[in-house]
């Protein structure tokens, strides 16, 4: 084991292996408040990756209703119910990782899920988190919540899939931080499916071989954003190279939403991977369970979110979401658009911070038709 | 801790193996004995057999705390040019498939390719690297039975877009995916932890079955050859051997089985 920092726990922590981060960090921002559970992502991961035979049950995207939707069953409780207690001294995680709450014998703390697991990948589905009393749907606000979690692989700095694997079969690509498990040295132990805590690593029957997200490196070779970010019809996405925080470039719209206004977060940070995709998190969810789930920023992530019409430069950071098939490595912004470009500074998009308003008459004279909205 | 614990384990199973010693009887048999090997064969009633107890893998992570199975019943001959290994073992379940949360019942022997007391039992080292045969009752069943299928398991599953699936880790040449399989034994070599390598050159065979809570695998492999990756035996030689058992009822795979230390074993010269 190897100190390494960790600076979503604002800490170092023991790792397998030495801190080694790549040359660029694959990283995501989801804005939980726009995604509808519309599983587009879903659809266009499953049938560009998993639609083969052993694959019938692989989600390498999916999308669960919380709190009670799982995929697969239970993936988080389990691993938060061993972990013990997950306390944080201010913005320092005070508790145990998964690499340090190993039990004896063991590289990382984990559980290997069961075939059964992966049989209900739709388990909890728009289930809101209590009852209502009567009546009360008639008197506004009211305390029943729920939300969509979109996941894929985290492509963690830390990956507990890479720790756990006694071939060494996996790796994280120096280029662009991608996890991949290498189909040719895999044995189909399953340790990696054991380990990592967010359960996105999957055990084929047929290969008997372990697989996982590939971060649809193809396109981010060609300059493209992956699969489940190009359908995203919610426009919830936006993926990007992350800097390390104090490197962060504010022209960089990964960097200016997570190190520099910190409103998109980690997913449990507390396990300790320091996964790399980043949510904002859902408003209208009680502070406790997001405290749990996305660590000790998130009050102030929500504030700022909250506050965005009043800072153009975020509100311009977030419309570039789902605005171009490309990677935006670069934005910027003026008092009518947000403008996003590559890695060579060429213009990708160019997105109006607000949308154009035109009023048109009753009548189409040209088309001879009355316009009116159908309901 | 580590060394420790090593040294203790060594020093125990020094004890343990001091006190039994393999014997590779030579039989006058033909090499069809070989080709197909046979746990019934008359043979094996000529050939005295050795006990070994095991030990739960708990040198490395990921570890095996508690032992699974505990001994295995060793039966050796040779004829001078191919040698054959008969191994029994107690094992209330014939565990032949794999998913998610099942595993195969496995078994394999390992030679040291250098001299023996040089080579690290475990996998191995860098400069001392060792020969590996194992079994899988997975493989034994692709080969009696076909190969595995999902529907073997679950044989309700629906699915309509086979056709535009990959099998990444078949097309990337990896051996355990090969639906094409003609011998239930793989052969590796290994330089220490992790580095598990297949030959590319296989000269082992086997055979296994299970019957009444038992398995009872038979492997087979000439003397020498010309491969570099295998171990060259001569009639009259010492050597030593071990032995690893996986229950796959028990989810042992990987670095996850039981073994046995170096054992020694002496080929009959006559």
């Amino acid at each position: 084991m190897a100190p390494v920092k960790n600076w979503q726990l604002d800490r170092n922590m023991e790792y397998s292996y030495e801190e080694n981060r790549p040359k660029k960090q694959l990283a995501y921002v989801f804005d939980t408040n726009k995604c509808i559970a519309c599983q587009t992502c879903t659809v266009a991961c499953k049938t560009t990756w998993t639609s083969g035979e052993g694959q019938e049950a692989m989600f390498w995207n999916n999308v669960e209703t919380k709190p009670y939707g799982f995929y697969p069953t239970a993936w988080d409780v389990k691993i938060l119910d061993q972990l013990g207690s997950q306390e944080w001294n201010d913005k320092t995680y005070a508790g145990k990782t998964v690499f340090e709450a190993a039990p004896p014998g063991e590289r990382v703390l984990g559980y290997l899920p069961g075939d059964s697991d992966y049989a209900n990948p739709n388990l909890g589905e728009d289930e809101i988190a209590g009852t209502l009393d009567q009546g009360a749907f008639f008197q506004g606000v009211h305390n029943a919540w729920m939300f969509y979690l979109a996941r894929i692989c985290n492509h963690c700095t830390y990956p507990a899939c890479l720790a756990a694997c006694p071939r060494k079969a996996i790796y994280k690509r120096e280029e662009d931080g991608v996890v991949l498990i290498d189909q040719s040295r895999c044995r189909g132990y399953k340790e990696c499916v054991k380990a990592c805590p967010y359960k996105k690593t999957f055990f084929n029957m047929v290969t008997r071989t372990s697989e996982k997200c590939i971060g649809c490196y193809p396109l981010l070779e060609k300059g493209e954003q992956p699969r489940c970010v190009q359908t995203c019809i919610g426009k919830i996405r936006l993926q990007g190279w992350l800097s390390k925080p104090e490197e962060a470039q504010p022209d960089n719209p990964l960097d200016y939403i997570v190190h520099i206004k910190k409103v998109a977060l980690p997913l449990y940070p507390q396990y300790g991977t320091e996964p790399n995709v980043y949510y904002i998190p859902p408003i209208q969810v009680p502070r406790d369970f997001l405290l749990q789930m996305f660590g000790p920023h998130s009050d102030e992530a929500i504030k700022t979110y909250k506050a965005v019409k009043e800072d153009p430069k975020l509100l311009a950071a977030f419309l570039l979401f789902g605005s171009s098939p490309k990677t935006i490595t670069k934005f910027d912004y003026n008092e009518k658009e947000a403008i996003g470009f590559n890695e060579n500074n060429e213009e990708l998009v160019r997105v109006p911070l607000i949308e154009p308003f035109f009023e048109r008459d009753f009548f189409d004279a040209k088309l001879e038709v009355y316009r009116h909205n159908t309901p | 801790m580590k060394i420790i614990i090593f040294l203790l384990v060594f020093f125990m199973m020094g004890l343990s193996a001091q006190a039994q010693e393999i014997q590779v009887k030579k039989i006058s048999v033909g090499k069809e004995f070989f080709e197909q090997p046979n746990a019934q064969a008359d043979q094996w009633s000529q050939v005295p057999e050795s006990r070994v107890t095991l030990l739960p893998q708990n040198i490395t992570t990921p570890s095996l705390l508690a032992p699974t199975i505990n001994l295995v019943q060793i039966k050796a001959l040779h004829n001078g040019k191919w040698m054959a290994i008969r191994v029994e073992w107690p094992d209330t379940t014939d565990d032949h498939q794999v998913t998610t949360d099942q595993a195969s019942d496995a078994i394999a022997v390992q030679f040291p390719l250098k001299e023996g007391d040089k080579t690290s039992p475990f996998m191995g080292s860098k400069d001392a690297p060792v020969g590996i045969m194992q079994w899988k009752a997975l493989w034994q069943h692709d080969i009696d039975k076909g190969y595995q299928k999902v529907t073997d398991i679950y044989p309700n599953t629906f699915y309509e877009t086979y056709r535009f699936g990959i099998k990444a880790a078949e097309e990337a040449g990896n051996s355990v995916s090969r639906q094409q399989r003609k011998s239930p034994v793989e052969e590796y070599v290994a330089g220490g932890f992790g580095t598990l390598t297949v030959q590319p050159h296989q000269d082992a065979l086997a055979s296994g079955s299970w019957l009444n809570g038992k398995w009872v695998v038979v492997f087979a492999r000439p003397l020498k050859n010309s491969d570099k990756n295998d171990p060259r035996f001569s009639a009259g030689d010492k050597s030593v051997i071990a032995f690893a058992v996986w229950e796959g009822g028990h989810k042992n795979v990987g670095a996850r089985k039981n073994y046995a230390m170096w054992m020694p074993i002496v080929f009959e010269k006559k």
